[in-house]
C-alpha cells in the first residue's frame, strides 16, 4: 500500500548560488537523521553560472522515484527559473520559501496556488562572516524538517570535508542562523516518521553501476567523457586503481569500445560507459565483440535524444538502438536497471552474462538514475556465475569457435600455450579462419544466437509484484528507470481497490517470452509504460507477440519525468488530485 | 646469448598453415617474412606474442603468424592493441595494417597512439592505395594519381605525411622499411619491439595489382646514412627534406611510457565503506 | 656480392641455412599465392622446387646437431643485397609453368654464386668441401629446371588479364 510519510522539496538557483551543494547537504543530513531520500537534478547547458534545480524527496522508507508534486520549494533566485518551472509541479498546499529581496517571481510561479514564505535569507546570511544564502536556506528547511543542529554538523562535516575549516564553520553558522528563522515550537514535518536503525548507503546511480561493474569482475574500463555518464567514470578511475584495475581515457568512443574488446581478448572483464551519441559511435565495435565472441559490457546512461538532444535530462529513447543498433544479425544482451540500488545488481549481472556467454551486453541506465543520488539500504552482494570459460592444457588442434551443446566455446587467453588463434570480425569457421561459405555462416550465426536463447536467465529477468488475486484488473508493464514511478502508481491504484500487477523488465533482450506470457496471463487491462516519444518498448513487445493486441501504451518523452499520478489517471481515466 | 640458445633460427616455425590471400608479388609477403624472422631471432614464445590488425589487405597478416591475433574492424587496430597491452603488459603486442586503415579511417587513433606512448610496435604497410576495395586513392597517394575511377582527376589533395605527423604527435621511434629488404626490416622490427614505447615502422610495400609502377621502388629506395636522429627539430627538418624513399631507423628518443598505476591493498569491501552513512 | 669471410664450418652452416631458408620461403610464398589464386600448375612448380631446397635445409640442420653455432641476426648475413632478384618480385597470378621455372632459376642465382664464391675463396678445407657440396646441390637444382624447361613447349604469347580485380572487403 502507499506509504504516506514523504515530502518533496525543490531547491533552485542560478550557478554559484549553491543549490546543488545545498541538496547534497540536506540529503546527507536526512540520512544522518535516520531517513531515506532521493535527489535528482536538472541543469541548464552552462558549465558554470547556469540555472540548476535539485529535486529532493525524503521518506521513512526507501523511495523509488519522484512524487507528483513538490511540497516545498526553496528558491535562491528567480533567474531563468522558467527553464524548469514545469519540472516543479506544485499543489495547493505547497510552500515557496524565498527572500523578497531577490525580486518578483515570474508569472509561471505566482500563477500556481502555492503559498509564499517570505524570509530575509540575504540579510541573515550577511550577519554571518562568510555566510551564504544557500546555507541559510538549508537551515530553514532543516528546522522545518525537525533536524537537529548536531545532525547538521555531521552532514556538513561529511559533505564539505575538503573545503577547509573556515568554510565549514561559516556554513554551520549560516545554517544555524537559518534554523532560527523558523519559529520555535512549529511541528516538524517528520514528526511521526519512523527512524531507521539499520545501516544505509548514500549512493548515486552512476556509482551504483560502477560498483556493480567491480563486483562483476571488471578490471578495465576505457571511456570518453560524456554527460551524463562521466561521473561513473570519475568514480571508477580511482576505485579501479585501488583493486588493481585500470581506467584509460580514450580519444573517442570508437577507441574506447575497441580498447575494451582488446582488453577482454586479453582475459580481463572490461566495460565502457557512455550516453546516446557515444553508443552510436560504438555500434560497429559492439558488433565486433559479438562476432568475435569477446565479452564486453557497455553502460549507456541515456539522455534526451536524438543527436546531441538534451544532454542533462533523462529519457528512455535509446532502446531501439540498443536492441537493433549493430548491423547484421548480431545477437547480444540488453539489460536495464530498475532504479539506483538495482543498478548495482543489474550491472553486475550484465558483466557476468557477458563473461559467461562471451558476447556484448548493453546496460540501459539513464540520467534519472545515473545523476540521481539516494539514501538506500545497503545493496548486498549477490552470488552469480561470472566465470568465463577458458581453454587450458590444450592438447591437439585448438578451435576457438568450436561447436558445443551450449554454444559456448572455451576461449584461449593470450599466454596460453598451444592456444594461438586469430579472433575475427570476418565470418569464420570453427577454427577462426575467415570463411564466406554459407555453411560456416549458418553454423556460426546459429551458435551465436542459440547460446543466448538456450540460457536460463532465472527469475531476475523481471521484478513482478502481483496481488493475491488470481487475475489482476490492471497489469503495468514497464522497464528500467520508470519502474519505481510505476510501482508507486500501482500502490495508489491498489489503495483505490484495484488488483494490480507490475512487471518491471530487467532483461530486455533476449526477452524470456514464455515467462513474460505467464506473467501477463489473464490480466484484464495491460498498460506498457516508458519514457520516450515513440513507444519503443511497446512496439518491441508487439513485434515479439509478447503482449496482446489490446494492450495500451503510455509513452511520453523527457525531459519531464513520468510521475505516479500519471500512471493512475491513464489507467483509470480519472483526474488525479 | 646463452649457449643453450645457440640453435638455427627457423622463421618458418612462426607461420601458420593459413595461406595468404595476397596477390602474387605483393610487398606484404616480405613483411610477413620480416616479422617471423624478428620473432625467431628474439626467440619469443608464440603464446606471448599478439598481432593485432584492422581491415585491408595487409590487415590479414595476423592469421598468417603463429601467435595470438585479432583481426578487428577498419581503422581501430591501435585502440584494440592498446586495450590488450594495458591489461597484459608482459605480452609483445604488434599492431599491423595499411595506409588507409591507419592514416585515414584510423587517423585520430594514430595521432593519439603516438602521444599516449603505450609500449607496442605499429607496422604500416603503405602501398598508397586501397587494395581491398579495388584501387582507390589512399591518404598517402600523390595528388595527381588519376588511375582510380573514384578520383578521375587525381585527389587534388597533398599526401598525408605519416612520419612527420608521428613526430609532431610525440612518437619516439620512427622508422621506414622496405619490402624489398626484409632483413633490414626484421632489424627495425626487433629494435621496435625492444623500444619501450610506441614504435612506428612505415613499410613501403608495393601493390603489384593497382600500383604496378611501384615495382620501381626497388631502384629508388636507399638506406639512409645520417640516421637515427635524436633531436625532434633535426628530425622534422630531415623528414621535410626527404623524398620518402630513405629507409632505416630515422628517429629514436626516449619518452615516458604510458603505464597503468595501481595502489594495491584495497578490497571491494573497503570501497563500499564510502557509501555508508 | 662481397666475398664472404667464413671462418668455420659452424659459421658457414648458419649462413648456408639462412640462405636456403630464404630461397625456400620465396618459392613457398609463390606456391602459396599461386595456389590461392587458382593457378595450380605454376604453384606445383614452385612447391616441387621448394621441397628440393627443403632437403638441403634438412641436411644442414642435421649437420648442425651438436655443434656450437654462432648466432647471426637476419640482417648480418654477408650475402644479402636488396637488388638480388627474387621470384616473388616478378610473379604474376597468371604465369605459366615455363615462367615459374624461369623465376625459380632467377631466384636461385644468389645461392649458386654464393656457394661457388665461398668454395673458391675460403682456406678452411672443411668449409671448402661443404661449399662445394652445396654448390653441387645447386647445380642439380638448375639441371632439373633445365630438363623441365626442355620438356615444355615454346612459350606462347602472354594473354592479357581480362578479369577485373575483386572487392573482397
Amino acid at each position: 500500500m502507499t506509504q504516506h510519510n514523504n515530502i518533496s522539496i525543490a531547491i533552485t538557483g542560478s550557478g554559484g548560488s549553491g543549490a546543488v551543494t545545498a541538496g547534497l547537504i540536506l540529503l546527507e543530513a536526512m540520512a544522518q537523521a535516520g531517513f531515506y531520500g532521493l535527489m535528482q537534478r536538472s541543469a541548464g547547458p552552462q558549465i558554470r553560472g547556469g540555472e540548476s534545480a535539485v529535486m529532493l524527496r525524503f521518506a521513512d522508507h526507501e523511495l523509488c522515484g519522484p512524487a507528483d508534486v513538490f511540497d516545498l520549494w526553496l528558491a535562491l533566485d528567480w533567474l531563468k527559473v522558467r527553464r524548469f518551472v514545469d519540472e516543479i509541479p506544485l499543489h495547493g498546499g505547497s510552500q515557496i520559501i524565498s527572500d523578497p529581496m531577490i525580486g518578483e517571481p515570474p508569472a509561471e510561479v505566482t500563477g500556481q496556488q502555492a503559498a509564499f514564505i517570505d524570509l530575509s535569507l540575504k540579510q541573515t546570511a550577511a550577519t554571518v562572516e562568510g555566510g551564504r544564502v544557500n546555507m541559510v536556506g538549508i537551515g530553514v528547511l532543516a528546522a522545518m524538517l525537525g533536524l537537529s543542529v548536531a545532525t547538521m554538523h555531521k552532514a556538513i562535516q561529511k559533505t564539505l570535508s575538503d573545503k577547509g575549516k573556515a568554510v565549514i564553520s561559516a556554513s554551520l553558522a549560516a545554517i544555524e542562523a537559518g534554523m532560527r528563522l523558523v519559529p520555535s515550537g512549529s511541528v516538524p514535518l517528520t514528526a511521526n516518521w519512523q527512524v531507521a536503525t539499520g545501516e544505509r548507503w548514500n549512493i548515486s546511480g552512476n556509482e551504483a553501476c560502477g560498483l556493480g561493474a567491480l563486483r562483476g569482475g571488471v578490471r578495465f574500463v576505457a571511456a570518453y567523457p560524456i554527460t551524463p555518464a562521466s561521473d561513473m567514470l570519475e568514480w571508477l578511475a580511482p576505485n579501479l586503481e585501488k583493486i588493481g584495475g585500470t581506467l584509460l581515457q580514450a580519444e573517442d568512443e570508437l577507441a574506447s569500445i575497441n580498447m575494451i574488446v582488446g582488453a577482454s581478448f586479453g582475459g580481463v572483464a572490461s566495460l565502457t560507459a557512455t550516453s546516446g551519441p557515444g553508443l552510436s559511435l560504438m555500434l560497429e565495435g559492439i558488433g565486433l565483440a559479438v562476432a568475435s565472441e569477446t565479452p564486453i559490457t557497455v553502460v549507456n546512461v541515456m539522455r534526451g535524444g536524438p543527436s546531441t538532444g538534451i544532454p542533462t535530462k533523462s529519457e528512455q529513447a535509446d532502446l531501439n538502438q540498443a536492441l537493433y543498433g549493430p548491423h547484421g544479425d548480431a545477437p547480444h544482451l540488453v539489460l536495464a536497471p530498475l532504479g539506483i540500488s538495482d543498478a548495482v545488481f543489474t550491472t553486475q549481472w550484465a558483466v557476468c552474462l557477458a563473461e559467461r556467454l562471451q558476447t556484448a551486453t548493453i546496460v540501459l541506465s539513464d540520467q534519472s538514475i545515473g545523476q540521481a543520488r539516494a539514501i538506500v539500504s545497503p545493496v548486498p552482494e549477490t552470488d552469480m556465475l561470472c566465470t568465463r570459460q577458458t581453454a587450458q592444457d590444450i592438447d591437439g588442434e585448438y578451435r576457438r569457435y568450436t561447436l558445443t551443446p551450449d554454444g559456448i566455446s572455451p576461449m584461449a587467453i593470450p599466454g596460453t600455450p598451444y592456444g594461438m588463434y586469430t579472433a575475427d570480425g570476418l565470418e569464420h569457421n570453427e577454427k577462426g579462419t575467415p570463411s564466406s561459405m554459407a555453411a560456416d555462416h549458418n553454423v556460426q550465426l546459429t551458435k551465436r544466437s542459440d547460446k543466448l536463447l538456450q540460457t536460463d536467465y532465472g527469475e531476475h529477468w523481471a521484478e513482478i509484484a502481483a496481488d493475491d488475486e488470481a487475475v489482476a484488473d490492471y497489469l503495468l508493464l514497464t522497464w528500467g528507470s520508470v519502474s519505481g514511478v510505476v510501482s508507486e502508481g500501482a500502490g495508489r491504484l491498489r489503495d483505490q481497490g484495484y488488483s494490480v500487477t507490475v512487471v518491471a523488465v530487467r532483461l530486455l533482450m533476449p526477452l524470456p517470452l514464455q515467462q513474460m506470457k505467464n506473467a501477463l496471463s489473464g490480466a484484464k487491462k495491460i498498460l506498457v509504460v516508458e519514457h520516450n516519444y515513440s513507444a519503443q518498448f511497446y512496439h518491441y513487445l508487439m513485434s515479439l507477440g509478447a503482449i496482446p493486441q489490446d494492450a495500451s501504451s503510455l509513452a511520453r518523452p523527457g525531459p519531464l519525468p513520468l510521475r505516479p499520478g500519471e500512471i493512475v489517471t491513464t489507467m483509470t481515466g480519472e483526474q488525479h488530485e | 646469448m646463452s649457449e643453450s640458445d645457440a640453435v638455427l633460427i627457423k622463421p618458418k616455425d612462426y607461420k601458420t598453415s593459413v595461406k595468404p590471400i595476397w596477390c602474387p608479388g605483393c610487398g606484404d609477403f616480405a613483411v610477413l617474412s620480416a616479422i617471423t624472422k624478428a620473432l625467431a631471432w628474439m626467440k619469443l614464445a608464440k603464446e606471448e606474442v599478439a598481432l593485432i590488425s584492422g581491415i585491408g589487405c595487409s590487415s590479414r597478416l595476423p592469421a598468417y603468424v603463429d601467435s595470438y591475433g585479432f583481426h578487428g574492424i577498419h581503422g581501430r587496430v591501435l585502440p584494440l592493441a592498446a586495450g590488450l597491452k594495458v591489461v597484459r603488459p608482459e605480452l609483445t603486442v604488434i599492431a599491423a595494417g595499411g595506409d588507409g586503415d591507419g592514416y585515414s579511417i584510423g587517423g585520430n587513433h594514430f595521432m593519439h597512439a603516438c602521444r599516449r606512448n603505450i609500449d607496442m610496435t605499429y607496422i604500416v604497410m603503405d602501398n598508397r592505395v586501397y587494395g581491398m576495395t579495388k584501387g582507390q586513392a589512399s591518404p598517402t597517394t600523390a595528388a595527381d594519381w588519376d588511375k582510380s575511377k573514384l578520383t578521375p582527376h587525381g585527389t587534388g589533395v597533398p599526401p598525408f605525411q605519416p612520419l612527420s605527423i608521428a613526430l609532431a604527435a610525440g612518437a619516439g621511434f620512427i622508422a621506414r622499411g622496405f619490402s624489398g629488404d626484409p632483413n633490414q626490416m626484421s632489424k627495425l622490427i626487433v629494435e621496435a619491439i625492444e623500444y619501450p614505447g610506441f614504435a612506428l615502422i612505415e613499410v613501403l610495400s608495393p601493390c603489384p595489382t593497382f600500383r604496378p609502377e611501384q615495382k620501381e621502388w626497388k631502384h629508388q629506395v636507399r638506406q639512409a646514412e645520417d640516421i637515427p636522429l635524436h633531436d625532434p627539430v633535426q628530425a622534422a627538418e630531415w623528414l621535410a627534406a626527404d623524398d620518402g624513399m630513405s629507409s632505416g631507423l630515422i628517429y629514436h628518443r626516449a619518452h615516458p611510457v604510458w603505464q597503468a598505476l595501481h595502489e594495491v591493498g584495497s578490497t571491494l569491501a573497503d570501497i563500499e565503506q564510502e557509501f555508508r552513512i | 656480392m662481397t666475398v664472404p669471410h667464413i671462418q668455420s664450418v659452424e659459421e658457414f652452416i648458419v649462413h648456408a641455412h639462412a640462405l636456403k631458408c630464404e630461397s625456400e620461403e620465396q618459392l613457398e610464398m609463390c606456391a602459396d599465392s599461386l595456389r590461392a589464386h587458382n593457378n595450380p600448375e605454376a604453384a606445383t612448380v614452385f612447391r616441387t622446387l621448394s621441397q628440393m631446397i627443403g632437403e638441403t635445409i634438412q641436411e644442414l640442420e642435421a649437420m648442425a646437431e651438436g655443434r656450437e653455432l654462432p648466432q647471426v641476426p637476419p640482417w648480418d648475413f654477408h650475402w644479402q643485397l636488396v637488388d638480388d632478384p627474387q621470384c616473388m618480385d616478378e610473379v604474376h597470378y597468371l604465369i605459366n609453368e615455363r615462367k615459374a621455372l624461369e623465376l625459380a632459376q632467377l631466384n636461385e642465382q644468389r645461392a649458386l654464386k654464393y656457394f661457388q664464391d665461398t668454395a673458391e675463396v675460403v682456406t678452411d678445407q672443411a668449409v671448402k668441401e661443404l661449399a662445394q657440396r652445396l654448390h653441387d646441390h645447386e647445380q642439380r637444382f638448375f639441371q632439373y629446371i633445365e630438363q623441365r624447361l626442355q620438356q615444355l613447349e615454346e612459350d606462347v604469347a602472354h594473354h592479357d588479364d581480362l578479369d577485373p580485380p575483386n572487392m573482397p572487403e
